[in-house]
């Protein structure tokens, strides 16, 4: 079987590309943990032609196929672990374009994330997630992965910056999903994607978002005498209102191993140091070393060091970077353990740690990113001892039972794996669990793709127990389980009433609407049933040391912005219509305004959701954790499913402190295209403005700036020096490209904004459309359809590559988006419409991803009860 | 099966399979393939400890295909020598299948006999200077580098007419009185430096006698009594192909040969033996001249970055350095030579990317693994020709043979040469550069 395989593969790759010793099959058999398994054989593939090949052949065969990069990982995930073959992208490792001009990196998956960074570097870019492993470890692997690295305090996880793949399915077809620009249709596949952890398909190309590098970078060192202390400093330095780029702790045996082996000159007898890097632009860097340093000086800090220049810089770093080895001085071996718990539970969390250790006698030391909450227990142990190796698995389930007791997830950073699967239950209940595995399925029904990864055994998964719902017709008995207001729309109190009114339309093949504010929802047939979430509109939990903030679906934004304002933080999500607008609804429809430039979309801000199925079940995914790889990241499925897939009950959000300073920049300019130049340099500028809007002449008019030209608007956010220096470079920018003079808008900041956002004064009545294309086309796209007829009132981000028109002519939508359409396509775009969809306007994903869409629709809703947003329906499947 | 297990299994155990040898093993970056990176080769070699393989060669290979570097140590979190473990593996290898004959003829009987070794080598250049070279392959004279010796004579360009030996007398270096060995000596204008006993490598006496020729004026210019030490092939092949008794056998005699001798410093310009002489002690720790020695020896850009050399107007060439293994990563020798480059040659330096990366020459690895050397200096050229230096420098032979060949083959008009060299021709030393 195995031969025939071999020689069958042996046909499709180059020469040297097919092993099939055994002594070499061993050396693909394991990562960087204690797992190991054995392949059939191993591939070495220099194509996606070559992958595609190799798992049709696979797949004919039955054979599973097991995705491996560097095999860095620290869970388990490329480890055969029921033989199978073995597809080692090592070999694919060019970088195959650097598009400056766009923000874009497309890569293939075997190359080395510090190669990127490297060659991007000499381009004055950066790719923001930084694994420890950065110098080995593979973006192929970062996106199975969902890697973090410090950095992604402050930036974000590779989910936050990925934005097209291309995929090899199980079954050898090739999938693209997203692209150079933004906002494709369909369901977020790429947020099941990126963190799938190679179980979904073999992805073979990635195309990433890089950034502008920061114009300065400061490292300081804070020495503790107690963890406690330390921690508190972490909390105080973020509620002060700094995101610094970096936070990096360590524990005192960790010090201790790091001085005998490198001598950083960490005080021995010292509990905890920690590591702060700043950066961005250099007005405002004093203030905030001065503002860093009495937080520290508040939690007692005993020295507080600002490195002078990169020499001392690097000696800063030089303890942290050489922490993983140096407990080489403790023990032989190590194993690196990965829990995330909300920032408030690390001082408990780190003591309880440390009792594991001291209980089971084994030494444990820690290095951490204790911006965000996310631990690595280093225990340490000599292999040799078989009792010792033993004792180092029990402290690692130990560890992972006391996160999720503490409200934290199984995993910050470095997957499930193999290795976590069993505690899969900890975090997830049987609905879950069985929603993650119907996912599986729908990318992989043959289970062919890593198997044995991420969920525990199928049959393992204890079985539901089934509703009590009275008998009778949905309109017999529909009152009976929630209350009905005066429009005869249910308004669900609670939990069960949502999930009765599911169920009961589920069962009674009951089509049903959700309703928030109403900004968002179109006309319904009368025989569509109403949900409104109007009485789910608390706030459930706010951790505001934490950032995050726990609320039901019917709550407002105002309602959460009155919340979060007493400890001085906002939620940096400012979508159209924000004054009415209910999170449930903002997170369906995937909106976002102008201020995603700078703070990104929902799907960067939520950090769980919990939604009711109509298969009755309520499923929650996520947690308050900043970093979190446990499962399959499910509520990004409901982030833009505009409700088709179930009702979205509760949000856990991240807040941010509020800047210190707002302003908005405008110029005017007679013609869009004369600004090009000004905007490329912008965007590509290391000044971070939160927001850069294009207006034409009419929606100029909708925000009160009467004027015949169009408009460019520029918000800027920050410390009030940064601002000030932000608008200083503003200026020197204009003058450069013969523009004219700034105006500072003294209108208030946010309600300008807002006004800017809508882009029309009423939800209803207008249709939206917005159109996406590669940064660089932005202006050329927006003047092109500002000529066309019947447009309205239109604004673009050149800094997002998206162009919202708003389209008044009912008679005109259907022509206005084709002709649009045709456009955008050429940008390497495409186009859709914002919530409501004007009838029959849906816009559907396309080939393969079409049919997962689709997969997954009828996997969460087999009875189509939820609306069919995607136009899924009109072409048949079978469902057997 | 292999000998002193309690050195593999603390070095094994130390392994934590991150993967960070991945980063600068040069020929894991061109094959990409697990079993040709530490981690694999140390997982292997686990496979023969265990009993699981044996050692037979098409299992080992990866061991052999190993260039020695040391790369993977420096980036190892747990610092597994697996230079080391690579030469017992090789050693074990040996103990069990037999290295082969002529390979063993070298390193025992050729090497330790200059006397049968010199004629030899002067045959083989005779033959590369005349076009006879195909009559010395029909003779069967270089058949121990077979199947690659097409290879080996590609590499260099052409063998010089006189070997550094030859020409020590035309350097002005005459016998000293009340010696018992016969020795050649050469005195500076003011004796100022230290006394230095320099040693000739293989390399620099047989194919680059210009730089030893330098390095030997320079030391003199800078006031050291020069003299030339008597000694042998310093042990580093043998010991790098696994044979270690022969190495052993090398270094003692060595050992016989020099210690008696007045001298303050042992030095050559060759990095790969000064590395080597400084691993003595090591490699004969029942000997206790060997680490006598050891703290003796210097590479010669060691020395004369500390002794004073007048620093000539700067003409403004550029140049770029490339550190050899055995001088930067095991010796810890990378500021002085950039340092004399700049300071004492007044050249502007341009720093190259990976420069202490191996360039594939690697002793004789360029011969024994041509296929795979091609490739690692593949990308060590590319870097040099990033950096757009109008001169290539490095401090070993093997280095400058290997990146000269490869400057040849892609017609590069930049000269590959030694520091000293550089430094020579600088301060108006003439070097008789019949090459």
């Amino acid at each position: 079987m195995t031969s025939e395989l071999a020689s069958q593969l042996r046909d499709v790759m180059p020469a040297d590309g097919v092993l099939d010793d055994p002594l070499q099959l061993s050396l693909y058999g394991y990562d960087g943990t204690l797992y190991e398994g054995t392949p059939q054989l191993v591939v070495l593939p220099e194509t996606t032609e070559q992958v595609a090949a190799v798992a049709r052949a696979c797949y004919a065969a039955g054979v599973a196929v097991v995705p491996r990069g560097a095999a860095t990982s620290l869970s388990g995930g490329p480890v055969p672990v029921r033989g199978g073959v073995v597809v080692a992208f090592t070999r694919m490792d060019r970088i195959l374009e650097l598009d400056y001009e766009n923000h874009r990196a497309v890569v293939q998956p075997g190359v080395i994330n510090l190669d990127l960074q490297d060659t991007l570097a000499t381009g004055g870019y950066f790719y923001a997630p930084d694994p420890a492993s950065q110098c080995v470890c593979t973006l192929g692997g970062n996106v199975g992965e969902n890697s973090g690295g410090p950095h992604c305090l402050k930036y974000g996880v590779t989910a936050n910056h990925i934005i097209g793949v291309e995929m090899v399915l199980p079954d050898g077809r090739r999938m693209r999903i997203g692209g150079k620009s933004l906002d494709w249709p369909g369901y977020d596949l790429m947020g099941i994607i990126v963190g799938g952890e190679g179980t979904l398909g073999l992805v073979t190309e990635i195309t990433c978002r890089i950034m502008p590098m920061p114009e300065t970078v400061l490292t300081m060192l804070a020495i503790f005498d107690s963890l406690g202390t330390a921690s508190q400093a972490v909390s105080d330095i973020i509620a002060d209102g700094i995101i610094p780029a970096t936070l990096e702790m360590m524990d005192n045996a960790m010090i201790r191993a790091v001085e005998e082996g490198l001598q950083a000159g960490y005080p021995l007898d010292a509990a905890a140091v920690l590591l702060i890097e700043l950066d961005g632009l250099p007005a405002s860097m004093d203030r905030q070393i001065e503002q860093i340093k009495q937080a520290c000086q508040r939690s007692e800090v005993r020295d507080f060091q600002v490195a002078q220049n990169e020499e001392q810089r690097a000696l800063l770093w030089k303890g942290r970077k050489g922490a993983f080895g140096a407990v080489v001085n403790i023990a032989p071996s190590k194993i690196c353990t990965d829990i995330s718990v909300p920032r408030t539970a690390l001082p408990e969390v780190l003591a309880e740690v440390l009792a594991i250790g001291q209980k089971w006698g084994i030494p444990i030391a820690n290095v951490f990113h204790a911006g965000d909450g996310n631990l690595h227990p280093l225990v340490v142990y000599d292999p040799r001892d078989e009792d010792q190796a033993r004792r180092v698995v029990a402290i690692d389930e130990e560890i992972t039972r006391l996160a999720v007791a503490h409200g934290g997830v199984l995993t910050g950073e470095h997957g499930i794996g193999c290795a976590k699967r069993k505690y899969m239950p900890l975090m997830f209940g049987p609905a879950e669990l069985r929603l993650m595995w119907q996912i599986k399925e729908a990318f992989d029904p043959d289970l062919l793709c890593n198997p044995d990864k991420v969920l525990p055994d199928r049959d393992e998964i204890a079985e539901s127990e089934p509703l009590l719902l009275p008998e009778g017709s949905f309109s017999q008995v529909g009152s009976q389980v929630a209350a009905r207001n005066e429009h005869g729309w249910f308004e669900p109190i609670d939990e069960a009433a949502v999930q009765n009114i599911l169920a009961l339309a589920h069962r009674e093949r009951q089509r049903v609407v959700v309703r928030g504010a109403g900004t968002k929802l179109g006309p319904s047939g009368a025989d569509v049933a109403v949900i409104s979430t109007k009485c789910l509109n608390h706030i459930l939990a706010y951790d505001y040391e934490n950032l995050t903030i726990t609320v039901q679906g019917g709550v407002t934004l105002p309602q959460i912005e009155e919340a979060v304002a007493d400890h001085g933080q906002m939620l940096a999500l400012r979508p159209r219509f924000a004054q009415w607008a209910t999170v449930g609804g903002i997170l369906a429809a995937n909106e976002s305004g102008p201020h995603r430039l700078l703070y990104g979309g929902p799907r960067d801000l939520v950090t769980r959701i919990k939604a009711v199925l109509p298969g009755e079940e309520v499923v929650s995914f996520g947690s308050s954790c900043m970093k979190n790889v446990a499962g399959y990241a499910v509520e990004k499925l409901f982030i833009g499913s505009r409700d088709s897939l179930g009702v979205i009950l509760e949000v856990t959000l991240r807040t941010l402190p509020r800047p210190e300073a707002l302003r908005t920049m405008a110029l005017s300019v007679e013609d869009p295209m004369a600004a090009t130049p000004l905007l490329a340099e912008l965007v590509a500028s290391p000044l971070r403005p939160a927001a850069v809007e294009l207006l034409n002449p009419l929606a100029g008019e909708t925000f009160r700036e009467p004027n015949r030209h169009w408009s460019l608007l520029v918000g800027l956010e920050g410390f009030t020096e940064d601002v000030e220096q932000m608008t200083g470079r503003l200026a020197a920018m204009a003058a450069e490209h013969d523009l004219g003079d700034w105006r500072e808008l003294d209108r208030d900041y946010l309600t300008l904004w807002s006004d800017v956002t809508n882009l029309v004064a009423q939800p209803a009545g207008t249709a939206i459309l917005k159109a996406s294309c590669q940064l660089s086309a932005t202006t050329t796209l927006t003047a092109e359809l500002n000529a066309l007829d019947s447009a309205g009132a239109l604004r673009a981000a050149p800094g997002l590559g998206l162009v919202h028109c708003a389209v008044s002519s009912k008679q005109e939508l259907r022509n206005y988006q084709s002709q649009a359409q045709a456009l955008a396509e050429k940008y390497g775009g495409t186009t859709g419409w914002l919530a409501p969809t004007p009838q029959g306007l849906a816009t559907s994903p396309q080939g393969i991803s079409r049919e997962i869409c689709r997969r997954l629709k009828y996997a969460l809703d087999p009875h189509n009860i939820l609306p069919d947003v995607l136009g899924l329906e009109d072409s048949s499947i079978s469902h057997d | 099966m292999i000998s002193d297990s309690e050195f593999i299994e603390a070095e094994l155990s130390r392994c934590n399979k991150c993967g960070y040898c991945m980063q600068s093993c040069p020929v894991y970056r061109v094959v990409r393939r697990e079993p040709s990176v530490a981690r694999g080769r140390i997982r292997t070699l686990r496979a023969v400890m265990d009993g699981d393989s044996d050692l037979s060669r098409p299992m080992i290979e990866p061991f052999f295909e190993c260039l020695l570097c040391g790369a993977c140590t420096v980036d190892c979190l747990g610092s597994v020598q697996t230079k080391e473990l690579m030469v017992r593996a090789r050693q074990a290898y040996h103990a069990q299948y037999g290295q082969p004959a002529i390979q063993r003829y070298i390193f025992r009987k050729l090497l330790p006999n200059p006397g049968r070794l010199t004629p030899l080598v002067r045959l083989t250049s005779l033959g590369k200077r005349t076009g006879l070279s195909s009559v010395a392959r029909r003779l069967g004279l270089l058949r121990w580098l077979s199947p690659t010796l097409d290879v080996a004579e590609g590499l260099v360009a052409t063998m010089p007419g006189a070997f550094l030996r030859d020409r020590l007398p035309r350097l002005g270096f005459t016998s000293p009185k009340n010696t018992d060995v016969k020795l050649l000596r050469l005195e500076p204008e003011q004796a100022t430096g230290p006394k230095v006993l320099y040693f000739i490598g293989c390399g620099t006496n047989f194919q680059l006698p210009q730089t030893g020729e330098a390095g030997i004026k320079l030391l003199q210019k800078a006031g050291c009594q020069v003299t030339v030490a008597p000694n042998n092939c310093c042990g580093l092949p043998p010991w790098s192909y696994g044979d270690t008794e022969a190495a052993r056998q090398l270094a003692r005699q060595n050992l016989d040969l020099m210690t008696s001798l007045d001298f303050d410093l042992l030095v050559t310009e060759c990095g790969s033996c000064s590395g080597f002489l400084k691993h003595y002690a090591e490699l004969l720790p029942e000997d206790q001249r060997a680490k006598a020695l050891t703290e003796r020896t210097r590479d010669i850009t060691e020395l004369l970055a500390e002794l004073s050399l007048p620093k000539p107007m700067s003409k403004g060439t550029t140049v770029t350095y490339h550190d050899p293994c055995h001088l930067g990563r095991e010796q810890e020798v990378t500021e002085q030579p950039r340092k004399l480059l700049v300071d004492v040659g007044g050249f502007e330096l341009i720093e190259l990317t990976e420069s202490n990366w191996c360039c594939g020459g690697a002793g004789s690895y360029n011969i024994s693994h041509p296929e795979m050397s091609q490739q690692v200096l593949a990308r060590k050229l590319d870097h040099i020709a990033e950096t757009g230096a109008e001169i290539v420098a490095t401090a070993c032979p093997a280095c400058i043979i290997q990146i000269g060949y490869g400057a040849r083959e892609r017609g590069w008009q930049r000269p590959v040469r030694h520091v000293v060299e550089l430094l020579a021709e600088r301060h108006g030393l003439s070097v008789d550069d019949h090459r």
